[in-house]
């Protein structure tokens, strides 16, 4: 009897997944390329049963290498939903498309601006309406007696979550250097969610020279500072130069008289600077992209505001960038 | 445009009759009043508990026209037709459509047709193709091979086979099938009809809704003396709302009522209408437990456990009290 009700149970769940697969169709296209587009994270929100598969999902999708998060929309309602940018896309789970908590912040989430995708499995539901994109996940059967818990309609959700996640790893061809860079130490994926701006050198942690003084003053800033670079600004305090430590050893032999010099006859000029609004994980992008470990953070008229160094990104002796 | 029937709780309607055998119009209107808030649908003549395959044509006239009257487009009906030979079921087809017209009833109509009872497997979607032509209105089909086995038809197939179902579905006038049987077979009916989303697949077997819940919904025989607590078990089974989970006092009110409803289930099954009439007419909802010739008659004893039970849940009051 055992045997034949777990053999049941599972036909009835293999059965839900099954039935997904002509589910697929362009809105799972579309959701897709909403995510991939983004500039944003993906925000995974649920309640219930739907809330303990949308933190897996958001769990899967960050491991494969799209920044995701989980919100629980309750939460969301008492100040978290401060979390949410316009440039993030929202996965809300109901499997009844009518659930409260849910559809109590959509239209908070639209007004932010930020993309909205569906999985449900009531594709007439008020949030399937309300949403960009709509990934229908209904099933015909569910295996626990009188509805006390979902069970196909979850794993259905699940698996869906899945082929999201597995799908954009493929169009982002992720790499195993990507691995490596998102599981050392199992929270890596949750760090390069963060804001530049949360995680950048401010203040006096700043290696700041000015374009006339000596090089041996912009190699005692280098020291003091130990991010192996100091940044040049001109007298009001604009960003002009760079100055690594790469940048020495270069010229130390091809320049004469390098540390009587000023500045701004050895800096490198237009340095990379990043918005602090973009995420970790973009400034980490764009630093393996240059093939640089600094990014200046600097206002709309390029003065100062901070640095980030792939170090606060991820802490030391964890990276090497891809061959 | 296709109307599609309605997911949820559907009741299989008792056939009320008056102690002469004709219909009881006042009970069929006291017990569709009972019962109609808590449903999504009610079936009315079905063939197993509405004693459908034993109402002569002049009373399942009576029973189609009068049910139209009093639900007046309140609740979808599901109107069985079939009858032992293909010509009498168009017969019904045709009368069902004469009666809406002169009515000029709005509500939603859906013809319940048992097509096993008077045809094979083979041809049957070209029969509903000629069907079709005698009227507009969605037909639902209903497939019972215990019923069937029951009737001794010496058929080669007590089931609609599921390759015919998937031939069936492609006509958009099938909406839906109700199975009483096997589970396995449900499921299979499930992925033969996977490309008609709407297409609906009733659970006509209440203990398979119960452990495994389709989510299309039930088609209930006891929904008609305990229709507020199938509604309630049907709709935590088919949309559960999250925000009742979180009430601590949720999973022991479904996880008893459940019980309950298997209870009065394993008591009712032994000679459903018979003891479903009985435990109405003791609810004072009919008049008469009369049941159709060729319906088993109650036995004492059933009789009994019947009354005990009702009293045990409270639906009716001890004498003692």
């Amino acid at each position: 009897m055992v045997i034949k009700q777990a053999k049941e149970v599972l036909r009835i769940e293999a059965e839900a997944i099954q039935n997904l697969i002509d589910r697929v169709d362009k809105n799972f296209a579309n959701a897709v390329d909403l995510i991939y587009l983004s500039r944003g994270r993906v925000v995974v929100t649920g309640v219930g049963k739907s809330g303990i598969i949308g933190r897996k999902i958001a769990a899967t999708l960050t491991s494969t290498g799209t920044p995701a998060l989980f919100l629980h929309p309750v939460e969301g309602m008492h100040g978290d939903l401060g979390l949410v940018m316009k440039d993030d896309v929202v996965l809300a789970i109901s499997n009844s498309g009518e659930t409260e908590e849910i559809n109590s912040i959509i239209p908070i989430v639209k007004g932010i601006g930020a993309g909205l995708v569906a999985l449900t499995g009531n594709p007439d539901s008020t949030l399937a309406r309300d949403s960009d994109v709509t990934i229908d996940i209904g099933v015909e059967r569910e295996a626990c007696p009188l509805g006390l818990a979902p069970t196909a309609s979850t794993t259905a959700t699940l698996a869906m979550g899945d082929a999201i996640a597995v799908t954009l790893l493929d169009k982002r061809s992720f790499q195993k250097a990507d691995f490596r860079r998102i599981h050392p130490g199992g929270n890596l994926g949750e760090r390069l969610m963060v804001r530049v701006r949360d995680v950048m050198l401010t203040g006096k942690g700043i290696p700041i020279v000015r374009v006339e003084q000596p090089m041996t003053d912009a190699i005692d800033e280098m020291t003091n500072k130990n991010l192996g670079l100091t940044l040049v600004t001109d007298s009001e305090g604009i960003l002009v130069g760079i100055i690594t430590d790469g940048d020495l050893r270069r010229l130390i032999r091809s320049v004469d008289n390098i540390l009587q010099r000023p500045v701004k006859e050895v800096m490198t000029l237009d340095p990379k600077t990043i918005d602090e609004d973009k995420l970790a994980g973009h400034a980490l992008e764009e630093m393996e992209k240059h093939r640089i470990t600094s990014l200046a953070i600097t206002d709309g008229i390029k003065r100062i505001k901070g640095i980030v160094h792939l170090h606060d990104l991820l802490g030391r002796g964890e990276f090497k960038f891809r061959s | 445009m296709t109307t599609y029937p309605p997911r949820g709780l559907i009741g299989a309607l008792v056939t009320p009759l008056n102690d002469d055998h004709r219909i009881d119009k006042p009970s069929l209107k006291s017990l569709l009043e009972y019962i109609m808030k808590h449903l999504q649908g009610v079936v009315i003549g079905s063939g197993d508990v509405g004693e459908g395959f034993l109402i002569d044509n002049e009373r399942r006239m009576e029973l189609t026209t009068e049910s139209m009257k009093i639900a007046d487009g309140r609740i979808p009906l599901f109107l069985s037709i079939t009858e032992d030979i293909e010509d009498q079921t168009v017969e019904n087809i045709i009368y069902v459509e004469k009666t809406r017209k002169k009515l000029n009833y709005r509500g939603d109509i859906f013809l319940l047709d048992c097509p096993l009872h008077y045809h094979g497997n083979k041809g049957l979607p070209c029969l509903y193709v000629e069907f079709g032509k005698l009227t507009s209105l969605p037909f639902v089909l209903y497939n019972n091979p215990l019923l069937i086995t029951q009737l001794q038809k010496h058929l080669k197939r007590k089931n609609i086979r599921t390759n015919v179902l998937k031939k069936l579905s492609r006509n958009e006038q099938i909406v839906g099938i109700v199975h009483v049987g096997e589970l396995r077979r449900a499921i299979n009916y499930g992925r033969a009809v996977r490309e008609r989303r709407n297409f609906r697949v009733y659970d006509g077997s209440e203990l398979n809704f119960l452990s495994r819940p389709g989510l299309g919904g039930v088609v209930s025989q006891g929904a008609n003396i305990l229709p507020a607590k199938w509604s309630e078990v049907t709709e935590s089974s088919t949309n559960p709302k999250e925000a009742l989970r979180e009430d601590p006092e949720y999973y022991p009110r479904i996880w008893k009522t459940g019980h309950e409803l298997k209870l009065f289930h394993e008591a009712y099954m032994q000679n459903p209408s018979a003891i479903i009439k009985s435990a109405l007419k003791l609810m004072g909802k009919i008049q008469s437990s009369a049941v159709f010739e060729g319906t088993l008659r109650i036995t004492p004893k059933q009789e009994s456990m019947i009354h005990d039970l009702l009293i045990e849940h409270g639906l009716l009051q001890s004498p003692n009290v």
